[in-house]
């Protein structure tokens, strides 16, 4: 095996997956989309010059690769328009919960629904800054920011994370009573 | 029903919670699908539509000619330099603007006249070139007309050879140039030039002699002596060359078994004969070989062009239901004046039977021809409804002297 590879793996793999999987909500292609991961960072390795962490070039990357398989998968006009309009994100994924997240409690499940109503944007920096804890300076290198984009997104992310939340609560409360009688 | 207000730190706590989702997969198990993966080699995207386009230059490359009006109007100008009006606009030009009007008249409104605009124009650039030699060819080029036996010795053909004028060379320099390198065989006829003879020329006799050596092989049989003489006689320019004298080895004379020893022979030019097609085999257009028969008037030499030559090869150069009539115009009387039988109508097809009688015409002296009530007003790049100059040569070919 590659050594690379190997060091790679050992160190980053199941962050790159946890992030993967979180942009796009689905193991399957997140283990596709590691791979192509992997792919880049192997032909570019040798050109890595250090001028930010190994972790934050990883994420960049891993970042691009999401957006181009949002990008192929929506067609770029889309794409755009979405970019473009923030209120224009719509839950467009039934698939099914993974194990870890069916044993959760509600309040989980139902913020882990509502961050696909946010933008691309406020999702990365949600996951990269609550689930893998990055910093906001690391988050900004990660995705290519700077560090008030970061806050501000991140800001905006909550507040519209925790207006979803609210409605969605009313929305989903009835069904949600009718199972728990 | 939940009414909790989730505070800021309270949805970032949450967030903090979300499940540490983990891939199961053993590493080796990613490495191969990598491997697997980057041996596979994506095609780059643009590979293609790459393709593709270039698949559709290609054919708007060979489709282009066919398909652009431009490309007409290109070769409508090459064949009006080659025109044979001297004196009017030339024929083409003439035809385009008809052209031009016709589409004036009936805009692009209708498909119908789109296609037939588009047939016209395409049918205006498919005829074949004409094969003889008109007047302007002169202009830029050098003519020698060489006899050449066709492969089975029975007949000579005429060929005209163009090359270029070459201002510090004498007609004779060029015409030795040009014997070099005539091609026969390319051309479907037998190889006989060079003469296997040294030549020179003197202009005060206006003469040429022919030096051969003593074991020349031009008098082994009748045939040889034959066509060597006729050939002789007629591959010189008649204005420039009124005999040829022969030596050999420097002596006097050449032995050519049965005419016995000759020392000259009066040089000749065609006249009062008749042009028939020679198909050679080895090109789709005919040769216009004129008739060893002379014949007393012009309309005799009509009539017998609808008939082949079978002895010698000849192949009818007029079709049999065409009838030409002389008739006498105005005029200086080097035109000749053809009716043409009302129900025969010409096409572009016609255009080497229309080079035959170009040629007998010239042959019996004529300098024009002007068609009267002919029903064809164009074959090939000639405006039958114009006096039309008569070629001065037959059998046209090219040749670069360097």
């Amino acid at each position: 095996m590659d050594s690379v590879f190997d060091h790679l793996y050992q160190k980053y793999h199941q962050d790159l997956f946890r992030f993967l999987f979180y942009m796009v909500k689905n193991k399957e292609l997140a283990e596709d989309l590691v791979q192509e991961v992997y792919i880049r960072v192997l032909k570019a390795y040798d050109r890595f010059e250090g001028n930010s962490s190994e972790k934050t070039w990883l994420f960049s990357i891993a970042k691009n690769v999401a957006i181009d398989h949002f990008r192929k998968q929506k067609g770029w006009k889309k794409w755009l328009l979405e970019k473009l309009d923030f209120s224009a994100t719509q839950i467009s994924d039934q698939l099914p919960l993974p194990e870890e997240l069916a044993q959760q409690k509600e309040e989980i499940k139902l913020i882990y629904h509502c961050l696909d109503r946010c933008t691309v944007d406020q999702k990365m920096v949600i996951i990269l800054r609550y689930i893998h804890e990055l910093s906001i300076g690391e988050t900004a290198e990660a995705l290519d920011w700077t560090e008030s984009k970061v806050k501000t997104t991140q800001h905006r992310a909550i507040k519209s994370l925790r207006k979803m939340m609210e409605e969605v609560d009313k929305e989903v409360v009835p069904s949600e009573k009718t199972e728990v009688k | 029903m939940r009414k909790r207000k989730l505070n800021d730190r309270e949805l970032e706590e949450l967030l903090r919670q979300l499940p540490k989702v983990s891939d199961p997969r053993h590493p080796s198990e990613i490495y191969q699908g990598l491997s697997l993966k980057k041996k596979k080699k994506r095609i780059p995207v643009w590979v293609i539509p790459g393709l593709a386009t270039g698949a559709v230059l290609v054919l708007l490359f060979i489709l282009s000619p066919t398909l652009t009006s431009w490309d007409n109007v290109a070769n409508n100008s090459d064949h009006a330099e080659l025109s044979v009006e001297s004196t009017e606009s030339p024929q083409e030009s003439s035809r385009a603007a008809d052209n031009a009007d016709s589409n004036a008249m009936s805009p692009f409104s209708t498909e119908e006249s789109l296609d037939n605009t588009i047939e016209e124009t395409l049918t205006a650039n498919e005829y074949e070139e004409p094969t003889a030699v008109y007047p302007d060819d002169l202009e830029n080029n050098q003519i020698f007309t060489f006899s050449i036996p066709d492969p089975n010795a029975q007949l000579i053909v005429p060929v005209t050879v163009l090359v270029d004028k070459i201002e510090q060379k004498t007609w004779f320099d060029l015409y030795e140039e040009t014997m070099v390198k005539l091609d026969e065989e390319e051309w479907g006829l037998s190889e006989y030039f060079p003469l296997e003879a040294s030549m020179s020329y003197d202009e005060g006799n206006q003469s040429v002699n022919v030096d051969v050596a003593a074991n020349h092989t031009y008098g082994y049989g009748s045939t040889a002596e034959t066509i060597f003489t006729s050939i002789l006689k007629e591959s010189f320019p008649v204005e420039k060359v009124k005999k040829v004298t022969f030596t050999t080895d420097g002596q006097r004379g050449i032995e050519l078994g049965n005419y016995g020893t000759i020392s000259e022979l009066q040089t000749e030019e065609g006249a009062n004969q008749a042009y028939f097609f020679f198909y050679s085999g080895k090109e789709d257009r005919p040769y216009l070989v004129p008739s060893a028969e002379h014949f007393g008037t012009i309309s005799e030499a009509f009539a017998k062009m609808r008939v082949d030559q079978e002895v010698l090869g000849l192949k009818a150069s007029l079709p049999k239901d065409l009838v030409l009539e002389k008739s006498d115009g105005e005029g200086s009387g080097k035109t000749l004046y053809l009716k043409v039988s009302e129900d025969f109508s010409m096409d572009d097809d016609f255009l080497d039977s229309l080079e035959a009688i170009f040629l007998t015409a010239r042959n019996f002296g004529y300098d024009f021809i002007r068609f009267e009530n002919g029903n064809t007003e164009h074959v090939g790049p000639f405006d039958l409804s114009k006096e039309l100059p008569l070629p001065v040569a037959p059998n046209k070919k090219m040749i670069e002297l360097n």
